[in-house]
């Protein structure tokens, strides 16, 4: 090969997206004119679907890369991105496939020197601790609307509304939770594979900048994850912020810390559970325990603020009162034990955002004409975008003294759509309105028939993927986008160009599932 | 003898416990509140709630105060304390008794709680006591739980925006905050008059059942003038008000957090932090549609009535105190003009406040927009207050129309034209042979018949208006609507539709009022015209089933009550006013009207025998008609009609159709392309928001 060749700067990115369902599977194959350069690789899973599902996409996929993938970029642990790994190890384990290196956030940093990093998977594993204690402990609780509700006219519609909240929290654990409390199956697995061939791994940081030899001519600037979890924690504004609201923390707990405490103590004594007041307000245990004595009516005004001496068989008495009330026969349609377990519900909203935010953002920067851009920000949602313009050392690295985040957005021709164009997974001032090229295009691991079940009410957000098609000109890719066809009344905005002439583009590529309606992926040339 | 005290005092906090650490609120936080006089059970549990501290999260139960205590009584209460339970029980009861009080003042009734569905025999059953948990929830939440006719209060350790006001990780709760409390109140309130305002079957819905709520929280704070005082004298000269008001307005609901977000609508700081009032615009009302956005809008059109009331109640004083001039001199205001500022201030929220909370009674009771309100908002006043000397309905009117709330089919916005069109309908007796009294709007019948309907009515006025125990009200109401039969145990409330009034003795049979309406209306096409109801022969075509037994459209009678008040000027109202109630199955098919579906008929059970839930593309819809009868004129006043029919096919064509037009609003709003999902809580946890029993749990959830 001649030298010139070798040293020619980057001049295309082939981006291909596998379309494994939602979720995110792609290859990035980088030319120096016609020559192949360089193969990188980023997550592997699909929140629906088994092995035999995976398997046509990922020997696709292996035999594309020619088994070497010069580096492997892990966003983030949700299943939706590494559970490839785990339901189809033996594409990877194979003695043949070479991984040279392979990139992780700081955040998944086994030992890291000041402790930021266990001190998030602490925070991250009580969270999980204390969803999957009230999940459980939500389950087992159907039982019990039935038999309070008995002959209400609600009934019915009370258990309707258990069974679409426990789909909820389904969906949310299947993403976020590993089997009895393990870490994501995904993630053990592909650290597994990557000892084995002893791959060399960096734990990347936000504000570093990293030059590959092979790659002449490009920059890998790395924005995420942050590693402030306070100032992460905003209230986002709706129009501004991001195109819908939802307020939610960064990587803190938020306003949950209580509720955390308390789903972890379900089940255990009451010495151990925290109580918000002084002891001696609680009516004692003992009695509690006489819950089905018969109901006494009669109670006797008198408490401790009396200055004799309370009669403790007084006492009892009001207390007994109190609680009779609360169990009596008749009242039953009123117990609230387990309306407060449905706080698992934002928890768990919060936990998938708080992974989400450990996602490992890249944006890959071309010393070409016009210094394009690349941003490949994984699941990255609004607190993140936020983070990345507080990187103090881009303070006006920008052109025209800009943030260096700002200028890199400004120059962004290829934006792989964060979180499945969910309404805060794309930051709006901070994001999207900063995108100013004219040729950008984006590609979205969103596929409407291949998704968990949940996850249809806030992806796509409308009018994030309307702006996009707009901003895009058309060109956004979705999986499976001619396709897609809901429940009635539920169509989706059209996304995008024709049929025919997205086909017809230039940069396009797909390959067809035989037999099968969607593609095996769907690619994009991007010249840089 | 000594009489019955007429007030209990407890005291509380003004707005939560946040504003005692702060030097320049603290003093006006603690506040005396009075609530009426009742004898309290330790708990507090009284006539109208119970508080029962239970704490799930712990699975205990927090010891329960004795308000009727000696020491407690002498000190007026316990101290405001956060670390207190016995205050927290304390709080909750005096704020939920001052919002009682504000209601039924308004209303001039008692406030009745959503009675309790039932699905056998049995009905409905009364609720006499809202059920309050002060520590319910560990989440920056709090709700109305419409299913357990219950307060839910949540604590949690708080994450503060800014740390100099919240320590971090202390803790907050829900419960000690006065906006929280009567807003959630009011939802209960509301729900006990309007029990289908909880289904939300168009955009306005939930919006109106958060901002009523929210316009309740504060115009309530505005009704203490201590608190009004204080902020005025503050402010020195700054009588630009509706800054101040407003900002006030503002800081009510920003303690806690979400509550502020209704109010934003209000007004904000610029960048150089100062506050000011937010220009509305005409777009607002078409393309805000998140329930508390959409609320807000409502919240500040109320707030801008209110301020421009203010204004003009205060003209004078300003005239006097700055010599003609509008400008005051440097330096602290007069304590008297502050005083009689603040008077006028309390007095102009007051009516305010009593303005929007009587506009429920001439509302619809289903399907309202914040058009609809708004007409109830001026038929009422113009109703009570004949002479509109301060342009309090202009107010309004302006208010809303600067925000582009305009109500449908009305032409032009005008007092007369928002007013509900007076009918003066039926005939007293003999008047229909008396060709001076003729009537030509309706058939000679049908008027007669409301004429003999109101006469009827007047029984009912007697048998409610001197009732003191809601107990008596609620079985009373329920009876003079469903019949009373001797076979029937005492206190039994019957199915209106499903178990006709009929036993084998007839004589000892009282017939109820649904059944009378049945016996003179069943198949009026006039009746039907004039309420947009099915009552003709073929209501099938329109979806109504015929009932089995009648062989005549079912319907239902609901929202039974009297309204007495007596108006400013000595006037006194007195109507009786019911609400008929229809409903029609509708099936969609690929995005398209497809024809009706039995609603009554029986549904597939699922493995436990429930009954499963409707198939995709069905739903049901209801035609509603509130009819306000004067026990004075003995004529029908007001007809205010959502209709089920296409009322016009009726007329033109004698065509029996449902109404398209409605059909295809709560279609698109429930089920099309642009339904909204509402927050992403209720997108992961819910089937949509019209699917849930707990709409306010979602609602509130961030």
């Amino acid at each position: 090969m001649a030298k010139a060749a070798t040293t020619g700067r980057i001049t295309e990115v082939r981006a291909r997206m596998y379309c494994l369902g939602t979720g995110d599977c792609f290859v990035y194959k980088f030319y120096s004119g016609r020559t192949h350069r360089f193969t990188m690789m980023v997550d592997c899973g699909s929140c629906q679907g088994t092995k035999d599902d995976f398997l046509p996409y990922l020997e696709d996929l292996a035999t594309y890369v020619d088994n070497t993938i010069d580096l492997l970029v892990i966003t983030h642990e949700h299943n939706d991105h590494v559970n490839g790994f785990h339901k189809c190890p033996e594409i990877f384990e194979n003695k043949k496939m070479t991984i040279r290196e392979a990139w992780f956030a700081w955040t998944e940093h086994p030992d890291d020197p000041g402790g930021r990093a266990k001190d998030l998977q602490e925070k991250k594993k009580k969270m999980k601790h204390a969803f999957s204690n009230a999940l459980a402990a939500i389950k087992s609780k159907a039982g019990d609307i039935e038999t309070n509700l008995s002959g209400d006219k609600n009934k019915v519609r009370a258990l309707n509304n258990h069974d679409a909240f426990v789909t909820g929290l389904n969906t949310l654990a299947d993403v976020n939770l590993g089997v009895a409390g393990n870490p994501l199956p995904g993630m053990t697995a592909i650290k597994n594979i990557l000892e084995v061939k002893k791959t060399k791994i960096q734990y990347l940081e936000p504000g570093a900048t990293i030059k590959i030899s092979k790659l002449p001519g490009l920059k890998f600037h790395i924005l995420g994850p942050p590693f402030d979890t306070e100032s992460v924690y905003k209230h986002e504004k709706e129009g501004t912020d991001v195109f819908q609201k939802n307020k939610k923390s960064g990587f803190s707990f938020g306003d949950f810390s209580m509720a955390i405490n308390a789903f972890s103590s379900i089940g255990t004594e009451a010495g151990e559970k925290d109580i918000p007041f002084h002891d001696r307000y609680l009516v004692p245990k003992e009695e509690q325990q006489s819950r089905q004595m018969s109901i006494q009516t009669t109670i006797m005004r008198q408490t401790t603020y009396n200055e004799e001496k309370q009669k403790p068989a007084v006492t009892d008495q009001i207390n007994k009162a109190t609680r009779d009330l609360y169990f009596a026969d008749g009242n039953e349609w009123r117990k609230i034990d387990l309306d407060w377990l449905n706080s698992a519900g934002s928890l768990a909203l919060r936990l998938n955002s708080h992974i989400n935010n450990t996602s490992l953002v890249l944006a890959i920067e071309s010393e070409g004409p016009g210094n394009k851009v690349m941003l490949l920000p994984g699941d990255a949602e609004f607190g993140s975008w936020q983070s990345w313009y507080a990187i103090e050392k881009w303070k006006k690295k920008g052109r025209n003294e800009k943030h260096l985040v700002e200028d890199l957005l400004n120059r962004t021709v290829f934006y792989k759509v964060s979180h499945h164009l969910s309404y805060n997974g794309t930051a709006l001032d901070l994001g999207f309105n900063k995108m100013e090229s004219d040729e950008l295009v984006a590609m979205a691991t969103l596929d409407r028939k291949r998704i968990a079940k949940k996850w249809k009410g806030t992806m796509p957000n409308k009018k994030l993927l309307n702006e996009l098609i707009k901003k895009c000109k058309g060109k956004v890719f979705m999986m499976n986008e001619f396709d897609v066809r809901d429940a009635p009344g539920k169509t989706l905005p059209r996304a995008s160009l024709p049929k025919t002439e997205f086909e017809s583009l230039e940069e396009f590529d797909q390959k067809k599932y035989p037999g099968k309606k969607g593609p095996v992926y769907l690619q994009y040339n991007v010249k840089l | 003898m000594i009489k019955v005290p007429p007030c209990r005092k407890l005291k509380g906090y003004a707005f939560d416990p946040s504003l005692s650490l702060k030097m320049d609120t603290a003093s006006i936080n603690d506040l005396l509140y009075k609530v009426p006089w009742e004898k309290l059970d330790p708990g507090p549990v009284g006539e109208y709630v119970e508080v029962v501290d239970y704490d799930p999260t712990i699975d205990q139960f927090y010891t329960p105060v004795n308000l009727d205590d000696p020491y407690i009584l002498a000190q007026d209460g316990l101290e405001p304390s956060e670390s207190n339970p016995h205050f927290h029980q304390q709080m909750v009861y005096a704020v939920v008794m001052t919002t009682i009080k504000n209601f039924e003042k308004a209303l001039g009734r008692k406030i009745l709680w959503s009675p309790r569905r039932m699905d056998g025999q049995e009905y409905e059953k009364q609720v006499l006591k809202l059920r309050i948990y002060p520590h319910a929830l560990r989440e920056p939440n709090a709700y109305y739980s419409p299913l357990k006719k219950a307060l839910l209060f949540g604590y949690f350790a708080s994450n503060p925006a800014d740390e100099t006001l919240h320590m971090p990780d202390s803790l907050v709760f829900t419960c000690l905050s006065h906006d929280i409390i009567a807003h959630e109140t009011t939802h209960a309130i509301l729900d006990g008059i309007y029990g289908l305002y909880n289904e939300p079957t168009n955009v306005d819905m939930l919006a109106f059942h958060e901002a009523f709520a929210d316009i309740v929280a504060l115009f309530q704070h505005f009704t203490f003038p201590e608190v009004l005082k204080h902020q005025i004298a503050k402010t020195k000269g700054d009588l630009a008000t509706e800054t101040l008001l407003g900002q006030l307005a503002q800081e009510f609901g920003s303690a806690v957090g979400q509550y502020g977000s209704l109010r934003d609508a209000i007004g904000s700081k610029d960048k150089s932090g100062v506050w000011k009032l937010q220009k509305p615009s005409p777009d607002d009302y078409r393309n805000v549609t998140e329930p508390h956005a959409r609320g807000s809008i409502l919240v500040a059109a109320v707030f801008e009535a209110f301020v421009n009331i203010y204004k003009s109640r205060v003209a004078d004083l300003i005239r006097i105190a700055s010599e003609g001039t509008g400008i005051l001199r440097q330096g602290e205001l007069h304590p008297d003009l502050v005083g009689r500022l603040a008077t006028e201030a309390a007095k102009a929220a007051g009516h305010v406040l009593r303005m929007c909370i009587r506009a429920l009674d001439y509302c619809p009771p289903i399907d309202l927009t914040f058009g609809d309100y708004l007409r109830g908002i001026i038929t009422a006043d113009a109703d009570l207050v004949a002479d509109d000397n301060r342009d309090y309905r202009l107010a309004f009117i302006e208010a809303f129309r600067r925000r582009g709330i305009y109500p449908q089919d009305i032409k032009t916005l005008s007092v007369e034209s928002l007013r509900h069109t007076v009918l003066n309908l039926g005939y007293k007796h003999g008047e229909k042979d008396d060709p001076s009294k003729k009537d030509d709007s309706l058939d000679d019948n049908t008027i007669e018949m409301l004429g003999l309907i109101n006469t009827e009515l007047r029984n009912y006025a007697e048998l409610v208006k001197y009732e003191n125990s809601r107990e008596e009200i609620f079985k009373k109401t329920r009876q003079y609507i469903g019949g009373v039969s001797i076979a029937d145990p005492p206190g039994t409330t019957r199915r209106k539709t499903k178990q006709p009034a009929i036993v084998a003795d007839t004589k000892k049979e009282i017939p109820g009022l649904h059944e009378r309406l049945n016996k003179k209306f069943a198949i009026s096409k006039d009746f039907a015209r004039l309420t947009g109801l099915a009552f003709v022969g073929n209501s099938d075509a329109a979806g109504v089933k015929i009932s089995k037994k009648y062989s005549l459209p079912s319907f239902e009678v609901t929202n039974l009550r009297l309204i007495s008040r007596v108006g400013p000027d000595g006037n006194q109202i007195n109507q009786v006013v019911f609400s008929i109630l229809q409903r029609s199955g509708i099936v969609f098919k690929k995005g398209e009207f497809a024809g009706h579906f039995d609603l009554n008929a029986p549904r597939p059970k699922d493995k436990k025998g429930n009954p499963k839930p409707l198939p995709d593309g069905h739903f049901e819809m209801r035609g509603a008609c509130t009819l306000i009868f004067d026990l004075d004129t003995l004529k029908l006043k007001y007809a205010i009609s959502k209709p089920l029919l296409d009322v016009e096919a009726l007329e033109k064509e004698n065509k029996v159709k449902v109404n398209m037009k409605r059909v295809q609003t709560q279609y698109d709003f429930q089920y099309g392309e642009d339904s909204e999902t509402g927050n992403e809580f209720a997108a992961y946890f819910s089937n949509g928001m019209h699917t849930t029993g707990e709409p306010f749990a979602f609602l509130h959830q961030h």
